[in-house]
Order: C-alpha cells, then structure tokens, then sequence
C-alpha cells in the first residue's frame, strides 16, 4: 500500500483578479522507502503541493481531490487536531530557507528539543537530561561534529550548511515516516549540498524514510531520487523511475529541460544555442487552458486546449496528447478539461 | 603582439579587520593574480564561497578598491577611483534579478539612468537608446512602462543584461548571474549572451560554481581557492587534464552531482 496517494488535487486561490487554479488535478504516490522527487521551475506549485500535503494551507485556499490518503486514511476527513498530531511527528518538513526558518533570538539545541517528543517511561526528573543527550545524538548523526557547540548557538551564528542540517536534524528527531525538503540545497556549494543529499538518503536507507524532495534541479535530483515527477505549472506532466525518464522522456517538457543541461559526450558543439522552449513560463493569472505547456509546446496541436488525462504504461504515468511513445493511451474522444 | 583586452597584473586585494596590540592587521582576501583577457573571450573564475571570486569581480567592476597590482585596458592603466572612466568599458549583472532592480523605477526609467549620468544625450536619442537594446535583449519597446514587479523572473534577468549593455560596454561581468534562475531561463539568458558575444563582440568574465555550465560557455577557466590562483588554463585543458589536486577534486564533485547518461 502506498503510503501517500493523492489523486486529482486541486488547489485554488483566491485572488484579486479572480479564482486562480495553482494546482489543476495532480496525483502523486509514494511508496514507502523511496526517495520521490518533484521537479519543477519556480512558482509551478511546489511548494504549494508540500503545504498542502503537511496540511498548512493558507486563508485563501481551496483544496479539493478525489482521494488523499496518507497510510490508508483519509486526510481531507480528518479533523485539525488529527492532522495537527500527523504533523511533525509522521510528516515533516523541511523549509526553504534554513537560516530564517530557525528562530533567531533561541538557541538552536533549545529550539530541537522543543521538537523532540518527551521520553514518557522516564521520571520527570530524568527527562530533561535525557533529552538533551537525544538532541546531542541527533546533531551527531546529520553529521555535526561540535554538538555542544552548535547546541548552545543561535542560527545567526552558524553557516547556512550547519542551519540545514540542524533542520534536517529537527524534522527526524521525531522518526517521521515522510520528510518533504523543500529546496533543501537552495543556494548551497557543491560540497555541502553533496553532503546534505548523501545524509537524506541515509536517512531514507538506515531509518525507511520516505523522502520527497523538491527542487528546481534537474541534474542533482536525477541523481538521488528512486521515483521522479516533473511539473510545470501546476500540473503534472510525467512521472515514473528516474532512470527511465531520464533515458526516454516521453513528454515534451521533460525533454526540453533535459536539453537545457549541457551535455559533453561531443555532440554538443562548444559556445553553440542551447535548445530552449520559447517564451516563459505564464503568470498564475494568465494560465492557458487545457494543457498549460500548449503555447510553448514543440509538439502542440488543436487538441491541447482539453488538459490531457494522466496515462499510464508500467510504471510511467504522463499527460499529453502526443507523447513520444509509440501509442497514446489516451482515449482521445472521451477527454474532457 | 596585439595587447590584449584587459591585462591584470597582480592584482591583490586585503581587508582591513582591526587592531591587534595597536598594531593594524589585515586579511589577504586576494593573492597576488595576474591574467589576461582579449575581445570576444569568456573568462570564468570558479571557486568556493570565500575563494576571493567575488573579490575579484568587485575589484575590476570599481566596487571595491585595489589594494595592489595594476589593471590595463587596451594598454591604458585604469586608475583606482576614476570610476566614470571604467563604468562605460566594465559593466555588471548582479546575482539575483529579483533585488537588483529598483522597484519605484519603471524599467525605461532604470535603463535611462547610466545614460543620464554619463553621456550627454538629449532626452529623446536616450528613449531610442532604451528601446534599441530592449530589442537587443528580446523585450518589447512597451516593457519601457513597466515596473519590475509585473515581468517575470527571466525577463527581470534579460533587463539586467539590458542595463548592462547601456553604456556599450567591452567588458561584462556576470558574478553568479545564472544560479539563482530556473534551469529553462537560465539556457534562455546563456544563449542570450552567447549571441551578443557574436553581435557585439563582448567579453565576459563569468563567476559561478556550476562547472556544467561554465564548460559549454567558457573559453578561459581560473581556479581560485582560499584567495590563491590555483590553475589557469583553456576550458578543454582545464577539463581534460587537471593539473591541480584542489581542481582534480572540483571536478570530481561536480561529476558526482551530474546524471549518468
């Protein structure tokens, strides 16, 4: 059983200039112990599935879907408190921008074991102790060396890679069974964000884990993630193993951002025009209707103004009407946006 | 010999940080770095944070003061405070679009004003001044009434260009003008620049970390680390044989976060 499944979500927002769809019928699954990763160009709604996901929306949202389970109970049912109580403890997050999303005028080790979950079976005299050794242990294992250090700290004090990793450390010091990192490298060196992916997918071996990572790149997710779904503009457009995606993109826009990484195995000639798709992506209130790749897509015809259902051979799901595949699945007469 | 473009001859660069038993002392943010860079060549600087990189480009763009070494342009030594002088051979595009433009500015506005500081052009061959390299950048004489704010990220980045290109400049100094944009845009504003290094015959000097990128676009790579110059070479040398440990180990890392195809 998976162990999120989310079927047709959308998500609207209510805005100035109207009703906006952020998120038009987008379907994720993830299995238990996988590293699933979400790739998408910013403001194609990320973030928003992520919030949606841990179950912080804002005032202005409306969230509908067919289905939202989380370990074979529906969230969309579930009361505040219920899903206060999932949150944190099964479902963590980790937040953009690590070094102002700690707060500033608490020391860091305080700030974990405000996260961390009492130890019940011990006297309340032992506890306090107890948690500070957890704490340090924690620290230890996302690989800070200087735990009492870095504990007695505050997040202006540290670098951007060590705020990271006390995140990370606050998110799994509960055992959470999913850890959504939301850009969890953003502005980071090469080294660290070596670093910080290799601790996520230890976590995810040693301790099952399932991880969603997000992130607008390509070239580093494609390395560390088991499943890979790509989106763009609120929609999903493919979604199946990373490696199979990678090889044999089946949708357009897979391919195009595939194309914008450089390539050396010398059929790329030095200082030449990148292959690009034209224009950028639209606004939030100048959405196209149907299939929101339709204007810039290569391979577009008149019947992309229906949003093409998301199809599925194997493993592989994608939504296009005219995939490079062999056969589209879709049903075409029966489409409807 | 044709002189060179730009010639740098030890260029260093130290920050003052404080007295020390009444004693002033000094941090060397920038050895002692010497390069040469001719027309229609891109040179990058690749380094880790606090590399001097970042140092570097401030230093030639007239940001921050030299501490030593001197700077030739087509053979005339640029001084250190005549910044008028440098501003219309050495322009910038700064990291991120979305804090580097004026926001109470309309982008015609925000175009138009090296003009007005520099040359003496009336107001209306300014206007036609702003509206010729908005086509040049692939923008529309309209977005001159538009306020940063209303055009998207990549566009925010192509006015950038915009800017820099005002002054016709020789030299364009992008410090990290990629990183911060989306894996689309960021080829779109790549071929931006490559074809008006084709145009206009530009050079650039390019400060990233994504080797990737820097190996498509590059001719010229200079290693930084810790302030020291730790290899200069041509971008295939630079690749193919890597001379130094430090460069050896970049270019693994970067290896490690690249798909296997």
């Amino acid at each position: 059983m998976p162990l999120l499944d989310i079927r047709n979500l959308t998500i609207e927002l209510d805005t100035p200039h109207g009703r906006v769809k952020a998120l038009e019928r987008v379907s994720l699954t993830i299995n238990p112990a996988e590293i699933h990763g979400l790739v998408g160009e910013s403001g194609s709604g990320r973030s928003l599935l992520a919030r949606a996901i841990l179950g912080i929306p804002g005032h202005n949202w409306r969230i509908q879907a067919d289905r939202m389970m989380w370990d074979g109970h529906n969230l969309l049912e579930m009361s505040p408190k219920q899903r206060r109580n999932l949150m944190g403890s099964e479902i963590a997050m980790i937040f953009q921008d690590p070094s102002s999303s700690l707060d500033p005028v608490i020391v860091v080790g305080d700030q974990l074991i405000e996260a961390m979950p009492e130890n019940k079976k011990l006297h309340f005299w032992q506890r306090a102790k107890d948690q500070k050794r957890t704490a340090e242990k924690w620290l230890h294992k996302v690989g800070i060396k200087d735990t009492q250090k870095v504990m007695s700290s505050y997040a202006w004090e540290l670098s951007e890679g060590e705020c990271q990793k006390v995140m990370i450390a606050i998110a799994v010091a509960n055992q959470p069974r999913l850890l959504i990192a939301d850009e969890p490298t953003n502005s980071m060196e090469a080294k660290t964000q070596a670093q910080i992916f290799r601790l996520l997918t230890k976590l995810n071996q040693l301790h099952n884990v399932s991880i969603l990572l997000i992130s607008h790149e390509l070239e580093t997710l494609s390395i560390w993630c088991d499943q890979l779904s790509v989106m763009y503009c609120g929609q999903i457009m493919e979604s199946g193993p990373t490696s199979e995606i990678i090889n044999q993109p089946f949708h357009p826009y897979t391919k195009a951002l595939l194309n914008n990484i450089p390539d050396y195995s010398g059929l790329v000639q030095h200082k030449s025009m990148m292959k690009t798709l034209p224009g950028s992506a639209p606004a939030l209130q100048h959405l196209p209707i149907g299939c929101r790749l339709g204007p810039r897509c290569p391979e577009a015809q008149k019947k992309c103004v229906n949003q093409p259902k998301l199809c599925h051979k194997k493993n592989r799901y994608f939504a296009c009407h005219f995939p490079y595949h062999e056969e589209p699945c879709n049903d075409d007469a029966t489409t409807t946006s | 010999m044709t002189t060179p473009l730009l010639q740098v001859n030890n260029l260093s660069k130290r920050f003052f940080t404080g007295y020390k038993r009444f004693r002033r002392t000094y941090t060397q943010a920038l050895e002692p770095v010497s390069f040469e860079l001719n027309t229609g060549e891109t040179l990058a600087i690749v380094g880790e944070a606090g590399s001097g990189k970042s140092t570097l480009a401030r230093i030639l763009v007239g940001a921050e003061t030299r501490s030593g070494g001197e700077i030739y342009f087509e053979g005339d030594a640029l001084e250190t405070r005549n910044l008028k002088q440098r501003c219309k051979l050495i322009r910038m595009i700064f990291q991120d679009p979305n804090t580097s433009l004026n926001p109470r500015l309309t982008i015609g506005d925000l175009l138009d004003e090296p003009l007005k500081f520099n040359t003496t052009l009336n107001e209306k061959e300014r206007k036609e001044q702003v509206v010729d390299k908005l086509r040049k950048v692939g923008l529309l004489p309209e977005h001159a009434e538009f306020y940063p704010h209303m055009i998207s990220e990549g566009m925010k980045q192509r006015v950038a260009v915009a800017r820099a290109l005002m002054l016709n400049p020789k030299i364009i100094i992008a410090d990290e003008a990629l990183t911060a944009l989306d894996l689309s845009v960021r080829s779109q504003i790549l071929n931006l620049l490559l074809k008006l290094q084709k145009e206009m015959g530009l050079s650039y000097i390019f400060v990233s970390h994504n080797l990737n990128i820097i190996r498509h676009f590059s001719d010229k790579i200079m290693v930084l680390h810790n302030g020291q110059m730790v290899e200069k070479a041509t971008t295939e040398n630079l690749f193919n044989s890597p001379q130094h440990e430090y460069t050896q180990r970049l270019i693994q890392e970067q290896a490690l976060l690249n798909p296997k195809r």
